[in-house]
């Protein structure tokens, strides 16, 4: 009996000895993070894709994008998809945050968020002097480092534009512990941050293989000739960090007097030495996985018309004054006649037609250099008269006949050129602001600024372009009934919008409330996705229209430490 | 030191067979025999009676003739004093002591009947073998003898028979394995796991479902559905556990005798759809011919047969475009043209019912034959078998299967056994099928048999609009190939070893070994309806261009443990039992797959032969699982049960920091009349109160405790986060209970059952910030509660005569008493079923939601506090504004009659404008005449420019409110009647296939032809213009692809399960013992359900069983037959 006992408390103790391990099972079907980024080469490939993600996130159809078209004037339309309808009418409806409402912005969240994860977990293995390539390339090292805090800051700083609030991330999180979210300007210094500490790690000069310049490929960024990332070691790394730099600084703010308060030298700074040409990518909707698909870029009649109200700010012919002089239920479309290149020529709207390359069917091609089709008469959609104009947009028209192939600016140099002149501008410096308008002025037919010397200035003569309407920047869009030749500032915001149209996602949009250009009770941000909520346990709020004018919605500022830089350490 | 799991397993098997080994030395002396018979108390031989000596483990069988011979060795004669103890299926136990000497003795036994087995033993869920009167909670048990008729699967076995037990043939497809549920769904989120209950067979536990045993090899099925019940299988047992025996030669008489039996019928499907037989088209003033959509009026038309042979006729590979007809229903119709047509017309010449067309009377073939024997220390029990279910469709093989057993008891010495339990099946499984959606969108008109003057079946004899849904579907059946073939091994060996009286051990191994492979292919050449690129279900790229898929699954799996019982009396009042358990088991599954598409050449099945490689995949898992348990009963005074048991569990699947876990329970039965004081013996003799509390668990699917990036051709992306504190579901159960017989002869169990699964383990959203987008998470509960009664009354019991009934019933309500997440949808795996139900706190689990139509005035809203009018007030009378129509729908009138609308041209008007909110219609949207209304949010009212949506309302419950069943056995001499039939109350099915029609109508609901003008509707009535929901909608029943209250339909059925008369011949020219039946199933269902069958569901989805995914989208119904047997044994 004994040695019965004996053997079973043997036996029970070898098994438990021999359990202790055997419930530890690796999963091989799919990797965690350290056998997922366990090389140097598979933490690069995860570095080099986001900025793709980025793009994508940023064109999506499904993404906030549609939203911020409509809520900027840029685009209209009463489609139902993708929340333009819920966003375009005036009076503007609230952001509704509440669950599954048809305007959910969580796809765009997501997405950046991811992105800054993916490369913060890439430069948790970066920033480690021993995480080595093969063969050993300190340069290399770098170079991805600043690739991943470029894309980490990019993805940061979109949050920052869009929501009023974001989490901050950063290679040190602990990701079992909660994040902390903070307000959009304390979100927007960390991802300005991020991008200066890119900067920092392309200026480094270590030796090795594979360093600067960034390759031209779909993996990283693929880019035509005309601006190769190959040309110029980091220098043009540098440039187009400094070049989105500029744009968000700029775009963050949400109020006239927020717009006022930002740091012009340091746009000034940054745009004069962002990127010398258009920063250009090559999509590729097919193979390549970039994408870009504003589909009011593309899709028309119902999906997309451009505002009476703005592209009316180009007609000479007095049909604007008419218009906004007509009351709401009564107005009709006008043939804008402008000398404005951009817009189609002609006198009427069969001879504009025809200047579109519209002949039949929904498809025109316009004349290079045309950013407007005016379009066929049958293909009109009827709306709203505040909004109801016979023009679209139409410069990207190749790329889309092209089965969405081809090369598309992300940054216009003239962009930069317009951050300039606002800061000129606001700083007082009217000769260089009227300088760096007169560039886009120039090159598509209107008389260069000259003798600009306060704000109060206007550009003369009765066919002066821009025409703007009286008020417009404080009232709903349907007050103001009549109109005047535009000062410097409307100069330059006239060139800004037609030249970002559809190249910087939402660009009219994070102008114009800065400007205070946005209608009545727009809101000036989003507030944080429902299903972000719901997943941190916090309570759900939407973006009240009880406040008079463009209003600030329910922006926390979460932390008091507001001038952290939580941890990403110092450029 | 790090050992190999097969190095732990042989450590585990080494020391077991070590401490096995360790038996006393023997010696020689003389035997004692014991023989005699055993018969019923009405002198009837009873044969395979078990005649045993519990202290020394010997046993033997009776005969035919109920003789028995017990043979014990000298060397353990010692003059003793044992008790001979003798059971039998059916009656209740006998013992007689035995003074054990050597040389020979007789002991006869004469036993009473058990008709409610309170005698018999159960093994599931006990410390060890129990009698069922002793059992503290509630096992069910059917054993095979009680069993007619021989169900196609084990698990359809228990259907109608054990309450609480819902068993849902979701799928007739042949080879279909149900979803078995008991009590209720436990996990709010079942997905990649099962809300079924563990198998066991014969000790191994079974990995995945059970279609491949042979229901003949079974001896009984043991039920155990409370947690309480299952403690003992720790995290695998909170969906309850079902433990199938498998026949044995342990009551084998000496010698060998044989059983034979085959089963041959035909199968068909029982009920039809209900296809229009009117149509909506537009034809020429003869109505023979179709009006061309060229605009205008009718001024070029086509005949259809005509039509149908120019398109198919084309000897290249796809179907030629057809002309497009006026009115199309598959092309797009405007609103005013819904409210102005009436399906009234019939179609031209001949007509055709596709469905009738694919169903054929296909065969049924079971046979089996085994054989059971003893010679000298070795009982064996050996088994074959052949299935072919073929099903009720054209050109379907369905479902074949060869089986073979093989179980030895072998007695090694006078103190072990050795038991081994092998099974081996091989079956192949049609998987391709008539597409039912394709079936039911063919219209009257439609020829599925036609073939061109090639002899192929039109590929596309709907000439109407949208190419790809107008496929035939039996040429699709004819000409594609999916074929499932399945190899099972299921293998267990038991070492016992019982020294002393008081003590016995065992030691087991179990294997389950089950290969899977499936072949698709769809040859080069094979015909196509359109030459866009189409994606044909999973057949990616040109159809023409040809398919090729590979994919095979491996599992195997093993278990093995060591139990040690011990056994103390204290006293004469107090006996005791307790269990020490060692087990550990694992589960390893391989799979692979691969497809390409455009084939080199024909005819060539290969993945070779495909130029174009779409895609390759694999993975691997393993999961372990080791247990420690203990176990305790006292019986005190024979009426005082007290049982407790605890089991600290690891699994591989938990967590990193929560790996391990403790389950539990105790029990309390109370035999009120043991009781000296019982004064209702003479109406109760015999009730036991019982009382269970504990807890088992469920285990989360494979990834989800590990963090994890996906990987593919396009890199690696983010997966979901870990969490290294993921931990078993864990159901807290309560369970009461009685169990009685009355007057010596009925037999009642009642039960009311109260679980709470807790940490439910659910996907839930991680902050965006993390990366990976979601994580497995422990949060929300879901209850059940459950009530259990079953009635056995055994109305004749004579030696020439028996009639018995019983009756069972359960009801069980499944409530989401704590979700964790927010409310959210979800759906199941049936097309365009993603959001079907909603979780929500305080919600029955199941429920449906989507639009309500109106039918009650009370239903309209009152805008009064919003300025506007009582709707409510202008309704009900015959000059309201809403009126109730003939259908039972509320729908605006406009103050006219609700029949006037032909007469006055009422249909094109409405109430409001299109686009704009009307505060003089409800909730401010515009409304047509006559058309159905849906409930909408009362706050849009308040806020023009927003979409003002159909509300999301509670329209129906997948889980049953109630079951039951009633079995009637009748037999008189050698005839025998037996029937079952189990009914499903309360449950509500979304009739998708119905549904969808009404869009294209093709529902018989849409045909007018014999209606009054009064009564007749417009097709904008049932279908849509954009739905009600969209700003150019008409109405319509259409509405959305989306469950509604008018397509959510109430399902209860009554079938009659199963029906057999048989005939015992006897002996046949003096050989064997024949039987003849005639036997019936599923012969007829009495329900309202307008589908196929109201027994339907689909998996997937969160749910993930067919009970819960309640839709009937285009499954393939379940087939009814009718066969003759013919058995004998000998």
């Amino acid at each position: 009996m004994r040695r019965l006992t004996s053997t079973i408390s043997l036996l029970i103790l070898a098994a438990a000895v021999g359990c202790k391990d055997q419930l530890v099972v690796e999963n091989v079907n799919n990797p965690d993070r350290d056998r997922a980024l366990a090389r140097p080469t598979d933490v690069e490939n995860l570095v080099a894709g986001q900025f793709r993600v980025l793009n994508n996130a940023m064109w999506s159809t499904g993404g906030i994008q549609p939203q911020l078209g409509v809520m900027g004037m840029e685009s209209f339309s009463t489609n139902a998809n993708f929340g333009m309808g819920v966003r375009s009418g005036v009076p503007r409806a609230l952001v509704d945050n509440s669950r599954g409402n048809p305007a959910d912005t969580y796809t765009t969240w997501l997405a950046l968020n991811q992105a800054a994860r993916a490369e913060a977990l890439a430069l948790s293995k970066l920033n480690q002097l021993s995480f080595t390539f093969f063969p050993a390339s300190e340069a290399q090292r770098q170079r991805d480092r600043a690739f991943a805090y470029f894309a980490m800051g990019m993805a940061q700083g979109w949050v920052a534009m869009m929501f009023d609030s974001g989490p901050v991330i950063t290679p040190n999180d602990d990701l079992e512990a909660p994040n902390l979210m903070v307000g959009y300007d304390s979100l927007m210094r960390v991802a300005l941050v991020a991008l200066d500490t890119a900067i920092a790690a392309a200026k480094l000069t270590p030796a090795g293989a594979n360093g600067f310049p960034i390759p031209n490929s779909t993996a990283w960024i693929p880019t035509p000739a005309a601006f190769s990332l190959t040309g110029g070691a980091a220098g043009n790394f540098v440039r187009l960090v400094r070049s989105y730099q500029a744009r968000f600084r700029a775009g963050v703010a949400r109020t006239p007097a927020e717009r006022g308060a930002v740091n012009w030298a340091a746009v000034i700074a940054d745009a004069q030495n962002g990127v010398t040409a258009d920063f250009q990518v090559i999509m590729n909707n097919v193979s390549g996985g970039w994408f870009y698909n504003p589909m009011q870029a593309s899709t028309f009649q119902s999906w997309h018309q451009e505002w009476q109200l703005m592209v009316g700010m180009a007609d000479t012919s007095g049909g604007y004054d008419t218009w906004l002089g007509t009351a709401r239920q009564n107005k009709v479309p006008f043939v804008v006649l402008t000398r404005d290149t951009r817009f189609p020529t002609g006198l009427t709207r069969p001879a504009q037609n025809a200047a579109s390359g519209c002949t039949t069917g929904t498809t025109c091609v316009p004349p290079a250099g045309n950013y407007f089709r005016n379009r066929l008469a049958g293909q009109d959609v009827a709306v709203d008269g505040l909004f109801f104009s016979y023009y679209d947009f139409q410069r990207f028209q190749a790329y889309f006949d092209a089965n969405q192939n081809g090369t598309l600016p992300q940054i216009a140099r003239s962009e930069l050129d317009l951050l300039m002149a606002e800061g000129y501008i606001r700083t007082g410096n009217f000769p260089l602001a009227m300088t760096q308008i007169n560039i886009s002025r120039g090159a598509h037919g209107l008389p260069a600024l000259v003798g600009f010397a306060t704000i109060n200035d206007l550009i003369p003569g009765t066919g002066c372009i821009p025409r703007v309407p009286v008020g417009v920047r404080s009232a709903a869009p349907d007050t103001p009934t009549a109109t005047a030749c535009g000062n410097i500032m409307e100069a330059m915001k006239w060139e800004k919008r037609l030249e970002t149209a559809f190249i910087s996602p939402g660009a009219w949009y994070f102008d114009a409330r800065g400007w205070g250009d946005l209608p009545f009770n727009t809101p000036v941000q989003f507030p944080v996705p429902y299903t972000e909520l719901d997943s941190r346990g916090e309570a759900i709020y939407s973006v009240p229209t009880t406040v008079a004018g463009a209003i600030l919605g329910t922006a926390v500022e979460r932390l008091t430490n507001s001038s952290s830089n939580y941890g990403l350490g110092t450029p | 030191m790090k050992y190999s799991t097969l190095g732990r397993l042989s450590l585990v098997a080494g020391l077991a067979v070590a401490v096995l080994a360790t038996r006393p030395a023997t010696g020689e002396a003389q035997n004692a025999i014991i023989r005699g018979a055993v018969r019923s108390d009405n002198g009837e031989p009873i044969g395979g009676a078990t005649v045993f000596i519990a202290e020394l483990s010997v046993q033997a069988a009776t005969s035919e003739a109920g003789q028995y011979v017990i043979t014990v060795p000298g060397e353990r004669t010692r003059g003793q004093q044992l008790q001979l103890r003798v059971r039998a299926i059916g009656y209740r136990p006998s013992s007689r002591p035995v003074t054990l000497t050597a040389g020979t003795q007789t002991v006869d036994f004469a036993l009473a009947a058990d008709v409610n087995r309170l005698e018999e033993i159960v093994v599931t869920g006990v410390l060890e073998g129990t009698e069922q009167a002793k059992v503290p909670f509630a096992v069910s048990r059917v054993d095979m003898a009680d069993v007619p008729v021989t169900p196609m699967d084990p698990l359809r076995l228990l259907a109608g028979r054990v309450p609480g037990a819902n068993i849902t043939s979701f799928n007739g497809r042949p080879g279909a394995s149900p979803d078995v549920v008991l009590r209720g769904p436990h996990s709010i989120n079942a997905s990649g796991r099962s809300q079924g209950p563990l198998y066991i067979v014969d000790g191994t536990i079974i990995t995945g479902s059970l279609p491949d045993l042979n229901p003949a090899d079974i001896d009984n099925v043991e039920v155990v559905k409370g947690a309480a019940a299952s403690s003992l299988y720790g995290a695998r047992g909170g969906n309850g556990v079902i433990a199938i025996t498998t026949r044995s030669g342990r009551r084998a008489a000496d010698g060998m005798s044989f059983n034979a039996r085959t089963e041959y019928g035909r199968s068909d499907i029982e009920r039809d759809f209900g296809i229009a037989r009117n149509t909506a088209l537009i034809m020429d003033s003869r109505d023979e011919r179709f009006c061309r959509n060229l605009g205008g009026f009718c001024t070029a038309t086509v005949d259809w047969a005509t039509e149908a042979a120019r398109i198919n006729n084309e000897p290249g590979d796809v179907a030629l475009s057809a002309a497009s007809l006026a009115f199309d229903p598959g092309a797009s119709t405007t609103p005013v043209t819904l409210r102005n047509n009436y399906q009234a017309q019939l179609f031209p010449g001949r007509v055709y019912n596709a469905v009738e067309q694919a169903v054929t009377n296909n065969e049924l073939l079971q046979s089996n034959v085994d054989a059971t024997g003893r010679f000298g220390s070795t009982q064996f029990f050996a088994s074959g078998s052949y299935l072919r279910q073929a099903g009720a469709l054209r050109f379907v093989e369905g479902f074949s299967r060869y089986t073979g057993r093989l179980n030895v008891d072998q007695r090694i010495a006078s103190a072990w056994t050795l038991a081994l339990r092998s099974y081996f099946s091989r079956s192949s499984e049609d998987l391709n099928s008539p597409d039912f959606f394709r079936l039911t969108r063919a219209p009257a008109i439609v020829n599925t048999m036609q073939r061109d003057t090639l002899g192929r079946l039109y590929v596309r004899p709907n000439i109407q609009a949208s190419g790809l849904q107008n496929e035939n579907p039996l040429y699709v059946a004819e000409n594609l190939s999916a074929i499932n073939y399945n190899k099972r091994f299921l293998g267990d060996l038991t070492l016992r070893y019982a020294p002393l009286s008081w003590l016995d051990m065992e030691g087991q191994f179990a294997y389950d070994y089950a290969n899977g492979t499936r072949e698709d292919f769809q040859d080069k050449g094979y015909r196509s309806t359109q030459l866009a690129a189409v994606a044909n279900g999973s057949f990616l790229g040109q159809p023409y261009l040809g398919y090729a898929a590979s994919r095979e699954n491996n599992a195997q799996s093993y278990n093995t443990g060591l139990n040690v019982n011990m056994r103390r009396s204290f006293g004469r009042d107090i006996s005791t039992r307790w269990t020490l358990r060692y087990a550990y088991d694992q589960q390893d599954n391989d799979a692979r797959f691969g497809d390409g598409t455009t084939l080199n050449a024909v005819g060539v099945r290969t993945l070779n032969n495909a130029s174009v490689r779409n895609s390759i995949t694999s993975s691997f898992s393993s999961i372990r699982g080791t247990s420690f348990s203990a176990g305790a009963n006292a019986e005190i005074k024979e009426r005082y049960i007290l049982d407790a048991a605890i089991r600290r569990e690891g699994s591989s699947l938990f967590g990193s920091d929560s790996r391990w876990s403790t389950f539990g329970r105790v029990s309390l039965a109370w035999r009120l009349s043991h009781e000296p004081w019982w004064f209702g013996s003479g109406l109760i003799n015999d009730l036991k109160l019982r009382g269970s509390y504990g807890t088992a668990g469920g285990r989360p699917q494979f990834n989800a405790q590990y963090e994890t990036f996906t990987v593919g051709s396009g890199g690696i992306n983010f997966g979901a986060l870990g969490n290294r504190n993921l931990r078993p579901e864990k159901t807290f159960d309560t369970e009461v209970g009685l169990d009685a017989e009355l007057l010596h002869r009925v037999g009642v169990n009642l039960t009311y059952d109260v679980s709470e699964t807790r940490d439910q383990i659910q996907s839930v959203i991680a902050p965006a910030d993390k990366g990976f987008g979601t994580q497995w998470q422990n949060i929300g509960t879901l209850q059940n509660k459950t009530w259990e009664l079953s009635v056995n009354v055994p109305v004749i019991q004579r030696r020439d005569v028996s009639w018995s009934m019983r009756f069972s019933y359960d009801r069980t309500r499944t409530m989401i008493t704590k979700l964790g997440i927010p409310p959210q949808t979800f759906g199941t795996g049936a097309t365009n079923a993603g959001a079907t139900f909603q979780l929500r706190q305080g919600e029955a689990y199941g429920t449906f939601y989507g639009a309500k139509f109106l039918t009650s005035c009370s239903e309209l809203p009152d805008h009064t506090a919003i300025g506007g009018p009582d709707f409510r007030t202008q309704c009900g009378t015959p000059t309201s504004q809403f009126q109730v129509n003939d259908e039972g729908f509320v729908v605006w009138t406009g103050g006219y009659g609700v029949g006037e609308g032909i007469t006055r041209n009422l249909w094109t008007t409405q109430l409001g404008t299109i686009g704009t909110t009307n505060a003089n219609a409800p909730w401010g949207r515009p409304i047509f005449w006559g058309m159905p209304i849906t409930v909408r949010d009362s706050v849009c009212i308040r806020i023009p420019s927003a979409s003002c949506p159909t509300l999301q309302t509670a329209v129906g419950h997948a889980l049953p409110n109630w079951n039951f069943s009633i079995t009637q056995t009748f037999n008189w001499r050698r005839l025998s009647v037996y029937g079952l039939l189990q009914g499903v109350m309360g449950r509500d099915v979304w009739n998708e296939g119905a549904h969808w029609a009404h869009l294209d109508l093709l529902s018989h609901d849409v045909d007018q032809a014999g209606k009054s003008v009064e009564t007749s509707k417009p097709i904008g009535y049932y279908w849509r213009g954009g739905p009600p929901i969209n700003a150019s909608g008409v109405g319509g029943f259409y509405d959305a692809l989306a469950a509604n209250s008018k397509f959510v339909e109430d399902a209860s059925f009554a079938k009659l399960r199963e029906l057999a008369v048989s005939y015992n011949f006897g002996p046949v020219g003096g050989v064997g013992n024949w039987t003849a039946s005639l036997v019936g199933r599923n012969l007829f269902t009495i329900t309202n359900y307008t589908g196929f069958d109201p027994e339907v569901g689909a998996t997937g989805g969160l749910g993930n069983s067919g009970l819960i995914g309640a839709v009937d989208s285009f499954t393939f119904p379940n087939t009814r037959s009718l066969t003759f047997g013919l058995s004998t044994s000998f």
